[in-house]
């Protein structure tokens, strides 16, 4: 278990390699742990993506070493966010190339006879699309990647990223209805 | 995406922010003008406002996204067996799982079947015994218009499910706009569901998530009500195996559609299901949701659900004003108690609303308006108000049992008719009302499509003397008629216009005893209350009552109803003590109709007690209030704002009687729960908080009462006018409070400001004046204004004084004022007297270590003993 609370801070301060170095041991952790979840459960399962992010950062912190900062723990969150977006989607391609290999056809999660069919898009469509918000807003696409694949409420949100939650409400507005638009196209 | 795309979309982000925080209305004109500045940016604004809407519609991204890949990743497949079904193919996905089309493998059934899988989450045998238990209750519920539920099972992978009647068709509101369906037959499928609804509560379930999708309307027009898998059972309020599944399940409510107690996380009755009705009936018939905008986030629905007022549909549906704006009202009230109290309630109004009959929503206008009315035309203080709310919400129930009881007098005449083949008088009315009066509704034959009620009922009274010269009989029925309808939209002149003639006809031909005749008169006494001609009114409703008890005894509702309509009057012209006499007969006469707890003979002890509060008769006051309390304590949950209001009236029993302490403890109480158990614009607030201000005032915590009562009287003047009885109130506690803490001036001009709006003669005589002349009188004496403190008492009606004890409080305050008066002015014999008398009152009524009688007391011992 390596220094997380060091990684944080190189990250912070943009030191060479400390993104990739946060993001590979991050993403490994939501990954087993995704995967041990999945393994035994029934064929429909609800993970729960904040308990999940919090249970890799239990497991990343130094056992012995005083607690990060808070600032460092929102770091960490924001991070574990935009990684749970990485696990999912790279889940998701893996089991369609398999899927694809095998022979089957390919299920796509935004078809349904009944119901709403947008409640759940299209999760690589919506990944290309967040990358297009990203250039366009950054803390849109934070935004997303908090409350969509972190799973967090506004308020937690805002307190990650130090505004208001009024700020957060409305930056979700602009990004549903600039995605929704995207995924639309 | 380019660099230059990047930064235009930068550009329309900011214009759609700035533009999402406008009002609808200044939106739409900066739209327009954006069009015409910055014809380059405005289609991605544009296109920006158009895909929120379809997000917010579509409820994009409200899912997970890590159930959507557990989907993927392990989903069930066609030709899975579960238990006796096998998968066939996924039909949907709601809040608790997949749906899919299946058939039994065992080929008892041939009928394809809803398979319903829940979420992974319930491993465990407890939550799984109580998923097979919940699904056998479910099984046992039955109806034409509810999707059966035929299984709940656990299959061998641990997974759950529930096999349901399969369904084909569409969500209601598709189903009607696909259709371009008309109001009417809207609202008989809307019927349809109401009675399924109804069903599922006689059986203890309630729904708890009503919304469009969940009711499906097959392509023979029958509806089919899906989900009752969330029902929970009426009554169990522990939490039990539906609780537990809707938590887990995460996101089984729908903000839209879900009543204020759900999301404030509160106890969910059948008036839930009532809410939620009322929801999907103002989607149906406006084709808006009453809150909100499509793009609004989760939190701020739930805010709106819980603080917005929905505005009127007819504000979407211009046709749609009148009496189904005031049924979906009513069933969107945020207080559960105001709602209908049951289903069956809603639908038989809606039932009126289709039959043309008068509905009973109105009754709740009517106690609005009365209140308004009330407010508009008295002056008093806060056990006046206390016990016009009281009055007004015993009124507006016997009101609406005057309404049912008359119509089963109706039904009973029309029998007797029958009987009597004396079928001709029914029929000329219901031909008048069929031919003459709907034929002028119909828009083929009138210029204008929109007819109002009020221009129905203007062609009708045109016309019935016109059309039954000759039938004198039916003429009065149809001036009564009339009547009522005109009272019912408080139309007040018309109605009395219409019960004289009807009124004049029942007399002559009936004779003066009849009860034709006196039910006429009795509303013909309501319209010239509302007028405000209350001398008037009382007069005739006497009248009307010594005729209805020598015809019908005692007891007969009719009499109770009038006994209560002259028990107000006196109250409201002033006379306190024939009120508290009438009141007694009243509470006498409804001991004997109902039995010991009954809500409605509570609701008139309270009323009685809150009169014998403002004539001093503290003892037997607080012994009613502490009985009444009690029992709707026994009751609670239900009926809290009932138990609120008379908890704060006994409080300020309490603190008359000087007994702070105990009110305090009362007040404290009630203080903490509220804002658990009602929203914060419900009316009882006002009354707690006011009982509170007099409390810190006769206590001496001036800062305390000022701090209250400063935003409070500035906040009821913009509420309610310069000339408003709950601003008067604030006043005259301000007033008090001022004088009080030495704040003299302020005293006199706060003071002097409610005198003369009383005295701008409201026409009657109010004993609270007594108080505020009182306390006026004194700020004067105090600083020195000897005659203009004369003055002040002398100007205090007579009428008024002559309606209270010679004990009372009131009067004692007074003589206390002019002792020190004549004291001043150097007459110590009559000083001593005056003062000697109101020590005495205030000892007999208030005891011996009240503040007012220690005061006295000790203003008396100082008087020199050589002067006597």
């Amino acid at each position: 278990m390596g220094d997380i609370t060091q990684l944080l801070v190189d990250a912070r301060s943009s030191k060479d390699g400390a993104r990739e170095a946060l993001f590979a041991k991050i993403y490994g952790e939501l990954q087993k742990l995704a995967r041990s979840k999945l393994a035994g459960a029934p064929p429909i399962t609800v993970l729960d993506a904040p308990a999940l992010v919090h249970e890799a950062y239990l497991r990343l912190l130094p056992q012995n070493g005083d607690l990060p900062p808070a600032q460092n723990r929102r770091m960490f969150y924001g991070y574990a966010a935009h990684i749970m977006r990485s696990v999912i989607v790279d889940a998701l391609r893996e089991k369609r190339a398999a899927k694809r290999g095998a022979g089957e056809t390919k299920v796509t999660l935004q078809t349904r006879d009944l119901g709403s069919t947008a409640r759940d898009p299209d999760v690589e469509a919506l990944d290309d699309a967040l990358h297009d918000l990203h250039k366009i807003d950054e803390r849109c696409a934070q935004v997303v990647e908090l409350r969509y694949f972190g799973g967090f409420t506004e308020e937690q949100i805002a307190d990650a990223l130090e505004v208001s939650v009024a700020t957060i409400e409305r930056d979700w507005q602009k990004a549903r209805a600039f995605l929704f638009k995207a995924l639309k196209e | 995406m380019s660099g230059t795309a990047t930064g235009s979309w930068r550009e329309a982000f900011s214009a759609f922010e700035r533009l999402l925080g406008l009002d609808a209305g200044t939106r739409d004109s900066e739209l327009a003008e954006l069009a015409r500045s910055r014809p380059d940016l405005y289609p991605q604004v544009l296109t920006l406002f158009k895909a929120d809407a379809s997000a917010g519609a579509a409820e994009f991204m409200s899912g997970d996204p890590v159930l959507a890949a557990g989907h993927d990743l392990r989903s069930a497949r066609p030709g899975d067996v579960l238990g006796a079904y096998r998968l066939e193919r996924l039909v949907g996905n709601g809040g608790m799982g997949e749906v899919w089309l299946a058939k039994r493998t065992d080929g008892v059934f041939d009928a394809p079947v809803a398979l319903k899988l829940m979420h992974g989450h319930l491993a465990g045998s407890a939550v799984r015994g109580r998923f097979v238990r919940e699904g056998k209750i479910l099984g046992q519920l039955q109806h034409p218009h509810i999707a059966h539920l035929l299984d709940a099972g656990v299959a061998a992978n641990e997974q759950l499910y529930l096999a349901i009647e399969y369904v084909e068709g569409l969500p209601l509101d598709r189903w009607c706009d696909e259709r371009k369906v008309d109001t009417d037959a809207r609202l008989k499928l809307f019927l349809q569901v109401c009675e399924a609804v109804a069903h599922a509560h006689a059986h203890l379930l309630v729904h708890r998530d009503l919304k469009p999708s969940n009711i499906l309307v097959t392509d023979a027009g029958d509806v089919k009500l899906l989900d009752f898998g969330i029902a929970k059972l009426i009554g169990d309020s522990a939490e039990t195996g539906a609780t537990e599944l809707t938590r887990l399940g995460g996101r089984a409510l729908t903000p839209e559609f879900a009543a204020p107690e759900q999301v404030a996380d509160q106890p969910i009755t059948v008036a839930t299901d009532v809410y939620s009705l009322g929801v999907v009936l103002y989607v149906l018939l406006s084709g808006r949701r009453p809150y909100g905008q499509s793009g609004d986030t989760s939190s701020q629905l739930e805010r709106l659900v819980l603080e917005a007022e929905p505005p009127p549909p007819s504000r979407v549906r211009r046709d749609l004003a009148g009496d189904l704006d005031t049924i979906i009202l009513k069933a969107l009230k945020k207080n559960p108690a105001e709602r209908y109290p049951s289903v069956v309630a809603l639908a038989d109004d809606l039932r009126r609303h289709l039959n043309h009959e008068p509905v009973l929503a109105r009754a709740d206008s009517f106690a609005y308006r009365a209140g308004k009315f009330l407010r508009r035309h008295r002056v008093g203080a806060t056990a006046a108000a206390l016990v016009l709310v009281a009055v007004i919400a015993g009124v507006a129930a016997t009101l609406w049992q005057a309404e049912r009881a008359r119509t089963e007098a109706e039904r009973a005449l029309a029998a007797e008719a029958e009987a009597n083949k004396n079928l001709a008088t029914a029929k000329a009315v219901s031909d008048f009302v069929t031919q003459d009066l709907l034929a002028s509704v119909d828009p083929d034959k009138r210029s204008t499509a929109n007819i109002t009620l009020k221009d129905m009922l203007a062609t009708a009274a045109e016309q019935v003397d016109k059309r039954f010269a000759d039938r004198p009989e039916v003429a009065a029925e149809l001036h009564h008629s009339l009547g009522r309808s005109y009272f019912g939209i408080a139309m007040e002149a018309e109605s009395k216009a219409q019960e004289e003639k009807a009124v004049a006809l029942f007399e002559k031909i009936y004779g003066r005893d009849s009860q034709k005749a006196l039910s006429a008169r009795f509303f013909l006494g309501e319209a010239t209350r509302r007028q405000g001609d209350f001398s008037g009114a009382l007069a005739i409703q006497r009248d009307v009552l010594a005729r209805q008890i020598r015809i019908l005894g005692d007891d007969h509702p009719e009499v109770m109803l009038t006994r209560a309509a002259v028990a107000l009057l006196v109250h409201t012209i002033g006379d306190w003590r024939s009120a508290a006499v009438e009141y007694r007969l009243l509470v006498e006469a409804e001991k004997r109709a109902v039995p010991r707890n009954d809500e409605r003979l509570l609701a008139r002890e309270s009323t009685l007690a809150t009169i014998l509060g403002d004539l001093a008769e503290y003892d037997e006051s607080e012994r009613l209030l502490r009985h009444v309390v009690s029992a709707e304590a026994a009751r609670l949950p239900a009926g809290y704002a009932r138990y609120a209001l008379d908890s704060a009236i006994l409080g300020e029993v309490l603190t008359r009687r000087g007994r702070y302490d105990e009110a305090e403890k009362v007040l404290s109480g009630i203080r903490a729960d509220l804002p658990k158990q009602l929203p914060p614009d419900h009316y009882v607030y006002g009354f707690v908080e006011r009982a509170w201000v007099r409390l810190c005032v006769e206590r001496g915590r001036f800062q305390e009462a000022l701090l209250l009562l400063e935003p409070q009287a500035q906040r009821s003047l913009a509420k309610y006018g310069s000339k408003g009885i709950l601003h008067h109130l604030d006043l005259w506690y301000l007033g008090f409070a001022y004088q009080r803490a030495g704040r003299i001036d302020d005293a006199i001009s706060t003071l002097r400001k409610v005198v003369a709006d009383n005295d701008a003669g409201l026409g009657y005589d109010d004993p609270e004046v007594i108080a505020v002349h009182d306390e006026l009188a004194d700020a004067l004496r105090v600083s020195g204004r000897r005659d203009e403190a004369w003055e002040a008492l002398k100007s205090t009606s007579p009428k008024a004084l002559a309606s209270v004890p010679a004990e009372h409080p009131y009067i004692a305050s007074r003589r206390r004022v002019e002792g020190l008066l004549l004291l001043q002015e150097g007459k110590p014999r009559e000083g001593r007297e005056a003062l000697a008398e109101s020590l005495r009152s205030f000892e007999s009524r208030l005891g011996p270590d009240h503040w007012q009688t220690k005061r006295v007391r000790n203003e008396l011992a100082s008087v020199p003993a050589a002067s006597t």
